[in-house]
């Protein structure tokens, strides 16, 4: 009867954590504003403006609209820097996957022209934040990219 | 009998022992399998391709200007996205010892126009005021590689071909100003304005002027009012060789000493704040309204 009791015990233990497996890939639902106004809070951004689908096309140039729920992008609208902070929420996680390969092309028109425009900027883009949690995807690259991944990984904790 | 049922008791403790470690094992299977699933789909992270090194380190520390968010709101400027039926109000307001400048535009004024420029060009739909759409920019572009470039796979001139635009504003030569000529500059926008009117001839072309530069700017980067000055000149003598209007957006941004009023410069000196843009609008509407 002991043993009975003892192995029912570990069963239970197993029990729970295959619970606390399952609550890991429940993917966190964040609004993307909130994730934006919390970053350039806490660093500069030079003369952000907000784009919408409508205004997005013309910087993200491959990304499908139609396969995002949510986003909050803010770029630089005077076109002196490369500061850029951009939260997308898409429809599920393999819309997502190709939502990253847009905001990798992103990444790589900026790197291709600040790198002869203005190269002291280039600090910004050689270790941005580019992510993916889920359904979304993140991309930050401003003077503390750091400090930005920091605040990123609170809302998305693993 | 005693006995019997005592083994009936034992065989059936051992049963059950037996199917508690069956499920036991049946969920940690379960569990690592799952756990396993969980660190490969969330990886939070993949390569990245390596940015190339900047080829020097910069003596001045470029500052930056900010606009803070509150924690809830998000941040526009003035003028963000736009109904087709809208007016736009901006807050700055020049004043002149001749007149009040302006600062309100009626977007839909410039749906047949195309505006052609470099990076300062691109606060234009940068900041939201029009459409991009209506601008053909690109961080770089001189009057000598918009004819040779592109902007996301798309030439001028196939721009052009597609727009049919009734107007066309190019705002060309601040890049170049420090290591070509104005003379070789002024030759490639000669042709420029040609290759124009070949493929758009009944549309009208206005040069604008290029902006001025901050005192900062000035000392330190190649970019002077000198050069912008005698740019300008000759962005003027070349309208009139051409038959084309001209604007003259450095006097709207320049000071008393010709320096970009700090209202209306980007941190850096050399680009524009959106305040520029609502005024060039303005004022250019204005001008254009009068002379319809």
């Amino acid at each position: 009867m002991k043993n009975i009791k003892k192995i029912i015990i570990a069963a239970l233990l197993i029990l729970s954590l295959f619970t606390a497996c399952g609550s890991k890939e429940e993917a966190t639902v964040v609004n993307p504003d909130d994730i934006t106004a919390a970053v350039m809070s806490a660093i500069e951004f030079p003369s952000p403006v907000k784009k919408d689908a409508e205004s997005i096309g013309v910087y993200y140039t491959t990304l499908d609209t139609n396969s995002v729920e949510r986003m909050s992008v803010y770029v630089c609208g005077s076109g002196a820097y490369p500061d850029e902070i951009a939260v997308f929420e898409f429809t599920d996680s393999d819309t997502a996957d190709a939502g990253y390969e847009a905001v990798t092309k992103r990444y790589d028109d900026l790197v291709a022209t600040f790198t002869d425009y203005t190269p002291e900027e280039m600090y910004k883009l050689e270790s941005p934040v580019m992510s993916i949690y889920g359904s979304y995807v993140i991309f930050i690259d401003c003077s503390d990219n750091e400090k930005a991944d920091e605040i990123i990984r609170t809302y998305y904790k693993q | 009998m005693v006995e019997a049922t005592l083994c009936n008791t034992e065989d059936s403790s051992n049963k059950l022992k037996k199917i508690l470690l069956i499920l036991i094992n049946i969920c940690i299977v379960a569990c690592l399998i799952l756990a396993v699933v969980a660190i490969v789909k969330n990886s939070d992270s993949k390569p990245l391709p390596e940015a190339s090194p900047p080829p020097f380190i910069p003596e001045t520390e470029i500052t930056t200007t900010t606009v803070m968010p509150e924690a809830t709101t998000a941040v526009t400027t003035p003028a963000t996205v736009l109904s087709s039926d809208e007016s736009v109000s901006s807050e700055s307001v020049s004043e002149t010892a001749a007149a009040v400048l302006l600062s309100d535009y009626d977007k839909n004024f410039y749906n047949n126009y195309l505006f052609i420029g470099d990076s300062i060009s691109t606060g234009l739909y940068g900041y939201n005021y029009l459409n991009a759409a209506n601008v053909f920019a690109e961080i770089g572009f001189t009057p000598e590689n918009i004819r040779t470039g592109d902007v996301n796979g798309t030439t001028i001139y196939q721009k052009l071909a597609v727009a049919k635009p009734d107007k066309v504003c190019i705002m060309l030569g601040t890049n170049g100003l420090s290591y070509v000529s104005v003379e070789t500059m002024i030759s490639h926008y000669t042709l420029f304005i040609d290759e124009i009117r070949d493929i758009t001839p009944d549309c009208e072309i206005i040069l604008f002027t290029i902006p001025p530069v901050t005192k900062e700017h000035e000392d330190t980067k190649p970019e002077n009012l000198s050069l912008i000055t005698s740019f300008n000149e000759a962005v003027i003598a070349l309208a009139e060789e051409k038959e084309a209007e001209v604007f003259d957006v450095y006097s709207l941004l320049a000071d008393e000493n010709g320096y970009t009023k700090s209202e209306y410069a980007e941190a850096d000196g050399l680009h524009l704040k959106g305040a520029a843009y609502t005024l060039i609008l303005s004022e250019l509407q204005v001008k254009e309204e009068e002379t319809e």
